[in-house]
């Protein structure tokens, strides 16, 4: 007891480390943020054993100049000075700054993905690398092999926008540039054959998404959402700070503008005809947006009309503030309800050749299953945005909403994960998520099991038979349903591969998305089968027209181009014309 | 003599070939190309090639003559042998170039001031850098001196063509007069054209801190204070675990090059889509000269029925592009007529030299296509080896191929 005591005398009574950490970041970017010079204020899960960098668990940004070959000084987030003042104030001239910002919305997207996930999304043990300042170039890009390397260049100098001609741009303080890269990143992890060409869908899917995540975190800083809600009356489908993605990187590029937008005029012959990954998702982009504002708009309905005495038609002039707080807080809602949909689908996805269709059938089936009721009108809304823009379902014969879900797979007793196998593996998330955790389970011997299993059963889960399954990726998701209740689920993707017997070197691939019950009952076998003949024939015939339309993949795919993007994801196609 | 005779001569990393027609009235000599590139390994230096090509068209009188020189694009891997003063004692009939070379025609000559404004910049900016991109970019500069002798040069005070013309090619009063001369690139279609033009401008390349000029690009984005060396930061021991090493900082260095190489690769690609594009048609015989042309130009020849239909006959092929992958369709291997009992077939040479820069030329699988077609497939680097057969002259320095003809009619 004197012990204790003493030790307390000397130290004093420890405190809790905090669960969140606030940190500043430019308000958009650099431009965007002139009306806030104290830039914004977000907070993110704070890291106990955060080491200069930052270096965290699952994040690590270097600076390293891969051009001029030089560190840039880190900076130590727990240094007092940095702490007593909610992190470094926004400033363009000091790396240390840039490494913070890069921290920040990195880590705001590792959390977004982690809530609609429903478990923490990790990098297989490692981090992932982050290079504020890699190179020299108006770009920044993914590349699986390194990580997100973001470059800086001088603002153009005969149209250099809203900058100063020949200023130093950083990508890496584009609030836009940092999550689309990193969203890159994530998406490379669930799915690590999303970049293989194998249908004009898959990179802009990749791309799309890309830009789904970064422009929907804008509705969570809320003064950028109050100046647009504010400056539009609430109409947030009006060109507007909220839907621009990379203002400042657009004007330094002379673009006149932002780099993109979520807004767009519905044409489906543009589905039809876009070739270039970051055009064609834009049509995503647009659909899904779409489906918020439509959202948005039904649910300030009633707000409106209390506002304005049951007209439901807002007099000319400033809104009140008191009704700019209310529809702040309904378009952030739905913003975010909006957001984890998309990213909740992922656990729905085939693990290869994904398509529009398949992503909005994935949507529809994830949310239908945690809220079946609650969600039916959204849900409606979406399905109709995605059609404006010619996106259906290609097997599917109707747009209704039954008909577009995944169909469940009957209950069948053969069909059920081995339980141990299964009790494991939640518990091991759940460890993961619980910030005391223990050691977590070793991976491999369950993915030996989880294989076996496969191969055993490889009719059911729609593998081919009598060749080698790969598993990858096995995890335990756990969501609150609006009910109340808690939905643990186990979602495990299959893998198979064979060369193809024309296309030297061409390798092509099938597997299964399985959904299962915590009981590991299968529910849903979401396949892409390798022996499905017609969908082989459609991917060879898009292989060769990717072939034809660029010389560099002429011969043999070690040529980049073939069935791979380099493999690297850039923010645009580095000013290069492509075919 | 009823025989044509292609010569190719082992110029290391370039293009240099002789070609023999027979006519009623004598032989005509046409010469395509005569270049290397300046870091290619050579068998014998170019002044001595040039030399030999010179003493290969002398006549009975002691004059060298050469009915058509054929200057298919700007690079020096094409050109450089030209600047040679020896040449301005060879009679020259006609000079054929791109319509691109043409000093009279606007549009030319922005493509060209642009393509060489973009080299100079580039090779200036990358000077002293040791990961083959210079000599890339290299390849890409004026080469004056050669272009000079191109244009004005030569003895015989020669005529220059620039093709194809923008109404139709005639080619009646020409030294190849008497054959089927069929002019398939560089196409004026405005598509074709794009390609030509280099994929980026000034302010891109200073983007990218290729532009010399002392402004922001060429500097450090942080003030010193913040900045250190590898080594002085490995000093720091808080820093030790934020160090990169290994294949992971390779591979940062690759990344931050990338935009670079797309740069100068982009740049080799539109130079090489102004090349010059040949087909002789002589009895039974399509010999066919597409120098370094790309895809644009390929695509616009395989999209005509008339020319499809002409490169399908090909009996004989000079590989484009030192065998690259990017200047042999696969559709037009594919379109290649299998060699019938009767004829002889095909027969492909390639002028081209493995350098360990570029390990994908020549392309392995292309060769293999072309082995396909015919076993007739000569490498200008592989003359000092066993000789394939079909060959009239298989030697280290240069290899020929006879190609039976009917004399062709006259007029």
């Amino acid at each position: 007891m004197a012990d204790t005591v003493d030790a307390y005398v000397a130290r004093g009574h420890p405190i809790d480390p905090p669960l969140r950490r606030p940190l500043k970041i430019f308000e958009l970017d650099p431009i965007v943020s002139r009306g806030t010079p104290g830039g914004l204020t977000i907070d993110i899960p704070n890291e106990p054993g955060l080491r200069p960098g930052p270096c965290g668990e699952r994040v690590q940004v270097v600076d390293y100049d891969g051009v001029l070959r030089r560190y840039y000084e880190p900076v130590d987030l727990n240094d007092p000075a940095i702490l007593i003042q909610g992190g470094l104030n926004p400033v363009e001239s000091d790396p240390r700054f840039h490494q913070q910002m890069v921290y920040a919305v990195t880590m705001r997207v590792l959390e977004n993905f982690d809530r609609a996930l429903g478990r923490k999304i990790t990098f297989r043990g490692k981090q992932l690398l982050l290079l504020p300042h890699a190179f020299r170039g108006p770009n920044a890009f993914f590349d699986p092999g390194v990580g997100v390397c973001f470059g800086y260049f001088p603002a153009d100098r005969e149209e250099p926008g809203q900058n100063i001609p020949g200023q130093p741009i950083f990508t890496c303080l584009s609030h836009d540039i940092i999550a689309h890269e990193v969203t890159h990143a994530l998406v490379h992890r669930l799915r690590p054959h999303f970049f293989e060409r194998t249908n004009r869908d898959v990179l802009a899917f990749h791309e799309g998404f890309s830009d789904i995540v970064a422009i929907f975190q804008h509705f969570s800083f809320p003064t950028v959402l109050r100046a647009a809600v504010r400056a539009s009356r609430g109409d947030l489908s009006e060109p507007n700070e909220l839907v621009n993605l990379a203002v400042q990187f657009g004007h330094a590029t002379a673009r006149g503008g932002a780099l993109r937008s979520a807004l767009d005029t519905p044409d489906p012959s543009r589905y039809r005809r876009a070739w270039e990954p970051h055009q064609r998702g834009s049509i995503l982009v647009a659909a899904v947006f779409d489906g918020f504002f439509q959202t948005y708009q039904r649910r300030i309905q009633d707000l409106l009309r209390l506002a304005t005495a049951g007209t439901g038609t807002l007099p000319a002039g400033e809104v009140s503030p008191d009704l700019v707080d209310r529809l702040c807080t309904e378009a952030a809602a739905a913003a975010q309800s909006v957001l984890t949909m998309c990213i909740r689908a992922f656990e729905y996805l085939p693990p290869v050749d994904i398509t529009f269709g398949d992503y909005l059938r994935a949507l529809v089936t994830a949310d239908y299953d945690l809220q079946a009721e609650q969600g039916a009108v959204d849900r409606s809304l979406m399905i109709e945005a995605f059609r404006r823009r010619g996106i259906y379902a290609s097997e599917v014969s109707s747009l209704g909403e039954d008909a577009l879900r995944w169909p469940p797979v009957p209950i069948d007793t053969k069909r059920v994960m081995p339980a141990d196998l299964v009790a494991r593996q939640v518990l091991n998330e759940a460890n993961r998520i619980d910030r005391h955790a223990r050691a977590t389970e070793d991976l491999n011997r369950a993915a030996v099991e989880l294989q076996a299993w496969a191969g055993a059963n490889a009719q059911r889960l729609r593998l081919v038979p009598d060749m080698p399954v790969k598993a990858h990726g096995f995890h335990a998701t756990f969501r609150v349903a609006p009910g109340g209740e808690l939905r643990v689920e186990v979602v495990a993707q299959f893998l198979q591969q064979r060369a193809h017997p024309e296309l030297a070197g061409v390798v092509m691939r099938g597997g299964s998305t399985v959904v299962a019950t915590a009981d590991g009952v299968v529910r849903f076998v979401i396949a892409k089968p390798l022996d499905d003949a017609q969908r082989m024939e459609r991917q060879v015939r898009h292989t060769r027209a990717l072939a034809a339309a660029d010389p560099l993949a002429a011969w043999g795919p070690d040529s980049p181009g073939v069935m791979l993007d380099g493999p690297v994801f850039r923010l645009l196609h580095g000013g290069m014309q492509m075919p | 003599m009823n025989d044509a005779v292609v010569r190719m001569y082992n110029v290391g990393f370039g293009d240099a070939f002789l070609l023999r027609l027979p006519t009623a009235a004598g032989e005509v000599k046409v010469l395509f190309d005569c270049g290397s590139h300046a870091a290619s390994e050579k068998p014998r230096p170019m002044r001595e090639i040039v030399g030999q090509v010179i003493d290969d068209v002398r006549e009975a009188d002691g004059t060298a003559r050469i009915d058509v020189v054929v200057g298919t694009h700007r690079h020096q891997d094409h050109v450089s042998g030209f600047d040679d003063e020896r040449w301005s004692e060879v009679v020259v009939r006609e000079v054929w170039m791109p319509w691109t070379e043409d000093p009279n025609d606007e549009e030319a000559t922005r493509i060209r001031e642009r393509q060489s404004a973009t080299a100079a910049r580039l090779a200036a900016a990358l000077a002293g850098d040791a990961s083959g991109l210079l000599e890339l970019a290299e390849n890409q500069l004026t080469n004056a001196a050669a272009m000079k002798t191109l244009h004005a040069g030569f003895a015989g005070s020669p005529r220059r063509r620039f093709l194809p013309t923008a109404g139709s090619d005639d080619l009646s009063d020409s030294p190849l007069g008497p054959f089927g001369v069929h002019v398939l690139g560089p196409s004026r279609d405005e598509r074709v054209i794009r390609d030509m033009d280099p994929p980026v401008g000034e302010a891109y390349l200073r983007m990218i801190g290729l532009s010399g000029d002392g402004d922001v690009a060429a500097g450090a984005p942080f003030a010193d204070a913040w900045t250190y060396t590898e080594s002085e930061f490995a000093r720091s021991e808080t820093w030790q675990h934020l160090r990169l090493t290994g294949p992971k900082k390779t591979l940062v260095h690759k990344v931050a090059a990338a935009d670079r190489l797309a740069v100068a690769v982009a740049l080799d690609k539109a130079v090489n889509g102004t090349s010059l594009v040949l087909a002789f048609e002589l009895a039974g015989a399509v010999l066919l000269f597409p120098a370094d042309a790309q895809w644009g130009t390929w695509d616009a020849m395989l999209s005509e029925p008339s020319s499809r239909d002409l490169l399908a006959r090909t009996t004989f092929l000079k590989v484009g592009h030192h065998g690259s992958h990017n200047a042999t369709p696969r559709d037009f291997v594919e379109l290649l007529e299998h060699p019938d009992a009767t004829g002889a077939g095909l027969a492909a040479m390639v002028s081209t030299h493995a350098m360990a820069r570029w390990p994908k030329i020549p392309k392995a699988e292309l060769l293999q296509a072309l082995a396909g077609v015919t076993e007739r497939v000569a490498r200008s680097d592989h003359g000092g080896e066993p000789a394939i057969p079909g060959f009239e002259h298989w030697g280290e320095d240069f290899i020929d191929l006879r190609i039976p003809l009917s004399t062709p009619k006259e007029g």
